[in-house]
């Protein structure tokens, strides 16, 4: 379970998952480091209560105008950290780097002009960063992944021992997580669990729960629906004091194996 | 996905020998293969043919012969690296 990577539909809440769990993971002694490789939004470390965006490692090979260059001279810059064998988090220089409160941020790339082409690149470093990243014994990474399942085709879920597909009560988020849970399966992922989000009632969560199990996906847990979590996205702000920061607690208890701390 | 596999041909087979290719450079006597990630190699070789869809490039080759760029990668052990290899 050390490198998890969090899927699901566009406005499911992977980032609002993500957060929680690095918070949680953080409170039972992890040291959790986030990957950012959502190239389209740009908040989460608004959701992880961290004060700036850490710069792209795109930027570590100069970025897609520039990377070519870099391969093509032999320089000193090409022999970038992200091409060692095994990359530790502290490998990176610190503008790479954001950290607070034993949880850390970095992000792979974001798509920032028009007409700049696709996000090919950065499917090929996300998926080669998350293959070498060394983590301690103490860690855990969570990816938090771009909408969809265009990642699976770049073959990124083949540097994660997990997915968690996160299901909100809807018609096509039940057939992404049985897409999701289907691609796991190709690529033999140790794990792929869905996790119920924006459940209104328990009556919902029951449906959901008999329809994914009936679908042959285990269910890892349920966030309820909480005003606590609208507010803070509304605000964008991390989470306080909210039912879904208990609700997660189920979900750490499976990823921790039963137990109660990273230690 | 835009970055390529690239094929070898011979005798009618196609074998794969590189993934993520991101740059294909004409160099004397040959093509410069340069993946995103740093690896290149140089193959005696031409393109035979270029597939955008599916991300695929397919030469056809007489030798190849490697170099790392200044990057370190492991010594590949199926030959692949021995210019007698294709």
């Amino acid at each position: 379970m050390k490198k998890i990577a969090i899927c699901g539909k566009g406005g499911s809440g992977k980032s609002t998952v993500v957060a929680l769990l690095a918070g949680g993971l953080r409170d039972r002694g992890c040291r959790v480091l986030v990957v950012d490789s959502d190239e389209s939004n740009p908040g989460i470390y608004r959701m992880l209560g961290l004060e700036k965006r850490p710069e792209p490692l795109l930027e570590l090979v100069g970025g897609k105008k520039k990377v070519s260059q870099t391969f093509s001279e032999s320089s000193e810059s090409s022999k970038s950290v992200l091409m060692q064998e095994k990359i530790r988090t502290s490998d990176l220089p610190s503008q790479y780097v954001v950290e607070k409160d034993r949880i850390r941020l970095v992000c792979i790339g974001k798509i920032l002009q028009s007409l700049e082409g696709c996000a090919c690149p950065m499917g090929v470093l996300n998926r080669e960063f998350l293959k070498r990243l060394s983590l301690g014994e103490d860690e855990v990474a969570l990816v938090d992944m771009e909408a969809g399942i265009e990642h699976f085709g770049r073959g990124v879920e083949t540097s994660v021992d997990s997915v968690l597909a996160v299901t909100e009560p809807s018609f096509d988020s039940l057939e992404l997580a049985e897409k999701i849970n289907s691609l796991a399966t190709e690529v033999e992922m140790k794990s792929a669990w869905a996790i119920l989000n924006k459940v209104a009632s328990e009556e919902i969560a029951l449906r959901l729960r008999e329809e994914l199990e009936g679908r042959g996906i285990p269910v890892i847990g349920s966030i309820g629906y909480d005003p606590e979590v609208f507010q803070a996205g509304l605000e964008g702000r991390p989470i306080h004091n909210s039912e879904a920061e208990r609700d997660i607690e189920e979900v750490l208890n499976q990823l921790l194996r039963g137990g109660r701390s990273c230690a | 996905m835009c970055l390529a596999t690239v094929y070898v041909e011979k005798d009618g087979q196609q074998e794969e020998v590189m993934r993520d290719v991101a740059w294909i450079r004409p160099q004397s006597g040959g093509l410069q293969l340069i993946s995103f990630m740093g690896e290149s190699r140089l193959f005696q070789a031409e393109v035979k043919s270029i597939d955008l869809v599916n991300g695929s490039i397919v030469l056809a080759s007489m030798t190849t012969n490697s170099s790392q760029n200044g990057i370190q990668l492991e010594e590949e052990s199926d030959g692949r690296n021995d210019p007698s290899y294709i």
